[in-house]
């Protein structure tokens, strides 16, 4: 090694070069000089090159050394509790992030989670190559002690430390993904540390950082947030000042929910009842009155001036329907003692009525409850026309609340299904992103049952539109609804293809959950 | 019955599609009849046709007919059967309806006739007068080839290794080609491999040299024949093109032995796929290589599995350490074992290969049980260190560092695998008393235990 070059690696300058341009060196050719006497033998240069560079790749194979050095063993590395998910399960998760089915990746984890056990670790590096950070984040039992011991020795794995001290610096110094995962990590755990690690860079960080972390402020804020985000209100960048508005509206407790009802407070009235019996305020009309052009504290708050060109309304009306989109629906029932079927019916009597229900829509979005998700969705179904609107409404409420309410709702219109709005319940439960208990995966086989039977296309539906049903639905349910439509229903029927893809799907999953407990 | 698993079958499959169609029809639902035997299984699948399909399968040869016109073998129906059978309870036994047993009637015909026709040799035996000239024709040949050769050898570099690394592909296939008319098929793969050697990005200069030095010392070899001892002598034969007639090697008399299914790995060049086993006799020590082929849509055949012990005669090719066999008789089949035995440490890895290096100085890559070593990652390469605190590295082509890091924690590893006096390439490992083995998964690599 070192100055010391070998004879062949001389050699092999010389040949890079060719014979033509550089001549063979003075010393002996050969790793040995006890070879010397078999290329003694007449040839030409080119051949004695070649015998002598075989003879010196021989010589060194042959000799190479080993490398010294004792194996680190890894005294730190953690042992793995208890018993781990079956080598099948991993073979699952391989066939799901390659491509089949990417969608059940989700369920998968939640599955194998709950079973409290944590993948065989050779499986963790495939996991930690791809799956994304904010998914396996959630679910440090699966990945188990390993993965964080593996991602302290290589940089590009980011495990979100599950019980390890969150780190400062790396919220200093991280890149934004990294930074994200930590604030949502710290938020779970330290809400006034939280606020004061974005208050210790926010002047520095760039606009779509500070959108980013509001938006994890946002999935679940708390009164203590409003502080911070009261001055936000006068950042120099628009998508900045409505994220913030958007998260003060959320909390009805805040001065800026406050201001928003004061503004919007006299406008809306139910007029006099003539005869002056509150009994009769069923029948009574909604008196609504526009209001005037904002101020510069609205501007501040989040009301916009100008309707977008898509949209066809006045100024007036939108300024109210941002107003609207603001308050609680719940203030309405509040104020005027009705409960929300009422209101909105009051609502729907006057001369605002389309711009309204948007209105009342995003405000249910903002501030969920049960009763408005169910009001409001049965009106915008009562639409005869299916424009891109209303879809937008109806998958926007169906996401909307929680998992016990979401469940809820699509019950409930599962029951209330009428001929005229049957395509909208497809609409509704393809956006519900939710796990159908029993009762819904029934519902939802009775309807699709009714779908089958009535098609009369000459043609087929795709195979995969009936996937978001297949993914959600009850396995044992879903598995025995599907076997008897598809004896009912051969080959050449227009729904034959999607429901045996439904069919495959459910039984991928009822293979993944029997594997994960196996 | 128990060797199915279904993995085993997923391994069958021509492709990952096919494994995923297999699935589908793997329900019972699907099959009007499922019967099995400890030999056979069998059963009807409602395809899109009004008949079904009828699927059979030899549990023991691996072998399959489906009355389906699937042009992918095995078919769905075929994989979907293997798998029902597989999970143990779904295919009843009974005893074989007449399509099968026509079929399985037939298979013992057909294997009788031809091992009758084995039997008799002589009256078809070829003309040794002519066979002489045909092999005169073909030394005439190939003593051109080698001029050829060594005279386009001499041409690169003295004209430089670095004209001919700017060469088109065509450079090399050209020399290849000639070479395949000269009836030298292995000297035509090694000048074929050349080019990409040319192409490699680091370190291609002394594997270029390297190269075309082995092929000038093949040339000296073969025209020095008689001079070399007999077992290089035809290891030298072998690496031209000659080939050695399996008929021949099966009158010869073979190692029995109980052999324990140590390694495999799978290749595909453009028009062949080639799966070598290795083998390892439990008995003798000794390990064995064996090689099968598929072409186009046929699957490679599903002789062994890992762990499997094979009671069998094995033949040796004629060979420089001998290494590559084939199976001449199969007496039986013993319960896996997935243990490793006759591990060395890397100091005598070395040894043994410097030893066989000296013997045949064109000795690629040897087969070799490893351990007990410990893995470890520095600068993103993966090394191997042994109790003497040895460290060799790991083929760069190995795709499961980190898996193998994780999977060892602070135990140590066994492997099997193939040291080419540079680097280490596993093939099968064992940890805590469990094998694993790469393998490839809807496109993804992973590192999977041996079920």
């Amino acid at each position: 090694m070192g100055a010391d070059i070998s004879p062949f690696a001389r050699l092999a300058a010389i040949a890079t070069l060719g014979t033509r341009r550089a001549p063979l060196p003075k010393e002996s050719p050969w790793p040995d000089d006890s070879l010397a006497p078999a290329g003694a033998e007449p040839a030409t240069r080119e051949t004695c090159l070649l015998r002598a560079a075989a003879a010196g790749a021989i010589w060194e194979r042959a000799g190479t050394r080993a490398g010294q050095g004792a194996a680190p063993l890894p005294r730190d590395f953690p042992a793995q509790a208890g018993r781990e998910l079956d080598e099948f399960a991993g073979w699952r998760l391989t066939r799901i992030l390659g491509g089949e089915y990417p969608y059940l990746l989700t369920e998968w984890f939640e599955a194998a989670a709950a079973t409290g056990r944590p993948l065989p670790p050779h499986w963790l590096p495939m996991v930690l190559d791809h799956v994304a950070p904010e998914v396996r984040a959630g679910f440090p039992t699966v990945l188990g002690p390993v993965a964080a011991w593996l991602a302290g020795r290589n940089s590009r794995w980011l495990v979100a430390p599950a019980g390890e001290e969150l780190s400062d610096a790396r919220w200093q110094e991280g890149s934004l993904e990294e930074r994200r995962l930590l604030l949502a990590a710290i938020r779970k755990r330290d809400r006034a540390r939280s606020l004061e690690w974005l208050r210790s860079t926010w002047e520095s960080d760039a606009p779509e950082a500070r959108e980013a972390f509001l938006g994890l402020l946002t999935a679940d804020l708390a009164a203590d947030d409003e502080p911070f985000l009261e001055p936000v209100l006068d950042d120099k960048r628009k998508p900045v000042r409505l994220a913030a508005a958007d998260a003060l509206a959320r909390l009805p407790e805040s001065a800026h929910a406050r201001r928003m009802l004061a503004r919007l407070e006299p406008l809306i009235e139910f007029e006099a009842a003539s005869g002056g019996m509150l009994a009769k305020l069923r029948k009574r009309k909604l008196r609504i009155e526009l209001p005037t052009a904002p101020d510069k504290a609205a501007l501040r708050d989040g009301i916009e001036a100008k309707p977008p060109a898509s949209r066809k309304i006045g100024e007036r009306a939108f300024w109210l329907s941002q107003l609207v989109a603001m308050v609680p629906p719940s203030h309405w029932c509040r104020r005027f003692d009705c409960d929300a079927q009422t209101f909105l019916d009051a609502v729907l009597a006057t001369d605002y009525a389309s711009e309204l229900l948007g209105a009342l829509t995003q405000a249910t979005v903002r501030h969920p409850q049960g009763e408005w998700s169910q009001a409001l969705t049965r009106a915008w179904m009562a639409s005869t026309q299916e424009t891109t609107e209303v879809l937008a409404a109806l998958h926007d409420l169906a996401m909307t609340g929680s998992p016990a309410e979401r469940a809820t709702l699509l019950e409930q219109i599962l029951r209330d299904t009428k001929p005229a709005n049957a395509s909208y319940i497809s609409h509704v439960l393809d956006a519900a992103e939710l796990q159908w208990n029993a009762t819904i995966t029934q519902l939802a086989m009775d309807h699709l049952a009714g779908i089958v039977a009535s098609a009369k296309e000459n043609w087929s539906h795709s195979r995969n539109s009936l996937d978001a049903w297949a993914r959600r639905c009850d396995i044992d349910i879903g598995a025995h609804r599907a076997a008897a439509l598809l004896d009912k229903y051969g080959d050449g029927h227009c729904w034959r293809n999607a429901l045996e893809q439904f069919n495959d799907i459910v039984a991928f999953r009822a293979a993944m959950h029997k594997e994960l407990t196996k | 019955m128990g060797e199915w698993s279904s993995q085993r079958v997923e391994q069958m499959a021509p492709d990952g599609a096919a494994v995923k169609a297999a699935q589908s029809v793997a329900r019972p639902a699907k099959w009007k009849s499922l019967g099995c035997t400890d030999r056979l299984a069998w059963g009807e699948c409602q395809g899109s046709g009004k008949d079904p399909y009828q699927v059979r399968v030899d549990l023991v040869d691996v072998t399959y007919k489906c009355s389906c016109p699937s042009r992918k073998l095995p078919c769905k129906h075929a994989l979907g059967l293997l798998l029902l059978f597989a999970d143990g309870k779904s295919v009843p036994a009974g005893s074989p309806p007449a399509f099968v047993e026509e079929w399985s009637a037939n298979r013992a015909r057909r294997a009788e006739a031809k091992q009758k026709k084995e039997a008799e040799p002589a009256a078809t035996a070829p003309d040794p007068e002519a066979k002489a000239k045909r092999v005169e024709k073909r030394e005439n040949r190939i003593g051109a080839g080698l001029e050829q050769l060594e005279a386009w050898l001499a041409d690169i570099v003295s004209q430089g290794l670095a004209a001919a690394r700017a060469q088109p592909p065509a450079f090399w296939a050209q020399m290849s080609a000639r070479l395949v008319d000269a009836q030298a098929p292995g000297l035509a793969n090694r000048v074929e491999l050349l080019g990409d050697h040319a192409l490699a990005s680091a370190r291609w200069q002394p594997q270029l040299l390297r190269s075309l030095g082995e092929l000038q010392l093949l040339i000296d070899a073969y025209r020095n024949l008689e001079g070399l001892p007999p077992a290089l002598a035809s290891e030298v034969r072998t690496m031209i093109g000659w080939p050695q007639s399996q008929d021949e090697l099966r009158e010869r008399a073979g190692v029995r032995d109980i052999w324990q299914v140590v390694g495999r790995r799978q290749t595909q060049d453009q028009k062949l796929r080639v799966q070598q086993t290795w083998l390892r006799g439990t008995r003798g020590g000794q390990l064995a290589k064996v090689l099968e082929f598929a072409a186009g849509p046929v699957p490679l055949p599903v002789s062994y599995t890992l762990g499997q012990m094979v009671d069998a005669e094995m033949v040796y090719f004629d060979g420089c350490p001998p290494l590559r066999t084939l199976e001449k008789l199969r007496h039986g089949l013993e319960p896996r074992r997935l243990a490793m035995a006759g591990a060395t440490d890397i100091a005598g890895m070395q040894t043994t290969y410097a030893t066989a290096l000296a013997e045949n100085p064109w000795m690629g890559r040897a087969p070799n049980m490893l351990g007990p070593v410990n893995p470890v990652i520095e600068a993103d390469r993966l090394f191997l260190c042994d109790s003497a605190q040895r460290r060799i590295a790991v083929a760069e082509g190995f795709g499961h560092a980190w898996a193998l890091l994780a999977l060892a924690g602070s135990d140590s590893l066994q492997l099997f695998g193939e040291w080419d006096g540079l680097e280490f390439d596993p093939l099968t490992i064992e940890c805590r008393g469990a094998w694993y083995t790469p393998a490839q998964l809807a496109t993804l690599p992973i590192l999977s235990r041996v079920a």
